[in-house]
């Protein structure tokens, strides 16, 4: 399916299944960029590390997310294990946590605050455009 | 383009697909936003509601039990599977059967 999208000046983003299952039956060149969304856990890491391996090997840019930051040492943690690649940091915010709460989308409940911020640099470095610092 | 997000279950994946769509589309793209979840949740996170998300589940889940056709091209799939989110996003639940394989329409 994502094979037929070519060509077409539209952005597809798709949601994954979680884990890494998908991602071994997707052929080369499908999607141009994989944005890998990770806590600061061991287990998320793990699961990450793999995609981001299977990835790379199908010549994907690869970039991590990594979300519910809420500490250096956190940011740390993902940085130390998925190294050398782009890493964005979007900070735990609790309105992202209220929305989920009323089934809402965050960007309707409350956009103002620090996480949907980063996700609109994630926005800008996803399609390939320069972020100002 | 085609942006892929991944990453274990609870992560925040579909937060940041749903919510990166919306700002996408807002930054002035046209974005389809795909949900190939097995669980699909998108539509909570890009904004139109638990019973239009339960709808397009109900609809999935008749293709995975063979009372529905599944898609046998994108713009069917498109059309049939699909709903339209704010900011102008095309929502769009994938099957089993029409997932990611490349081998299936």
């Amino acid at each position: 399916m994502l094979g037929e999208l070519e060509g077409t000046n539209q952005i597809v983003i798709c949601d994954l299944e979680a884990g890494i299952g998908t991602i071994s039956r997707l052929r080369d060149g499908h999607v141009d960029v994989f944005l890998i969304v990770v806590e600061p856990t061991r287990k998320s890491i793990e699961v990450a590390s793999r995609v981001a391996d299977a990835a790379e090997a199908r010549g994907a840019r690869v970039v991590i997310v990594a979300n519910r930051v809420a500490s250096p040492a956190d940011l740390g943690l993902v940085e130390s294990a998925l190294g050398g690649r782009q890493v964005i940091e979007v900070p735990d915010d609790d309105r992202v946590r209220r929305a989920d709460q009323r089934g809402m989308a965050p960007i309707d409940l409350d956009e103002t605050g620090p996480a949907i911020a980063a996700l609109q640099q994630l926005a800008l470095i996803a399609v390939g455009r320069p972020v100002s610092n | 383009m085609k942006i892929a997000v991944a990453g274990k279950g609870g992560s925040g994946k579909t937060t940041v697909s749903g919510t990166l769509a919306r700002l996408l589309s807002r930054d002035g793209h046209s974005v389809l936003a795909l949900d190939a979840d097995t669980n699909p949740m998108l539509g909570i996170t890009l904004g139109v509601g638990a019973e239009v998300t339960d709808t397009l589940l109900g609809l999935r889940q008749a293709v995975d039990r063979g009372e529905v056709e599944h898609a046998f091209t994108v713009q069917d799939l498109i059309d049939r599977f699909g709903w339209d989110a704010p900011d102008a996003v095309r929502l769009v639940v994938a099957s089993r059967i029409d997932e990611l394989d490349p081998g299936c329409p």
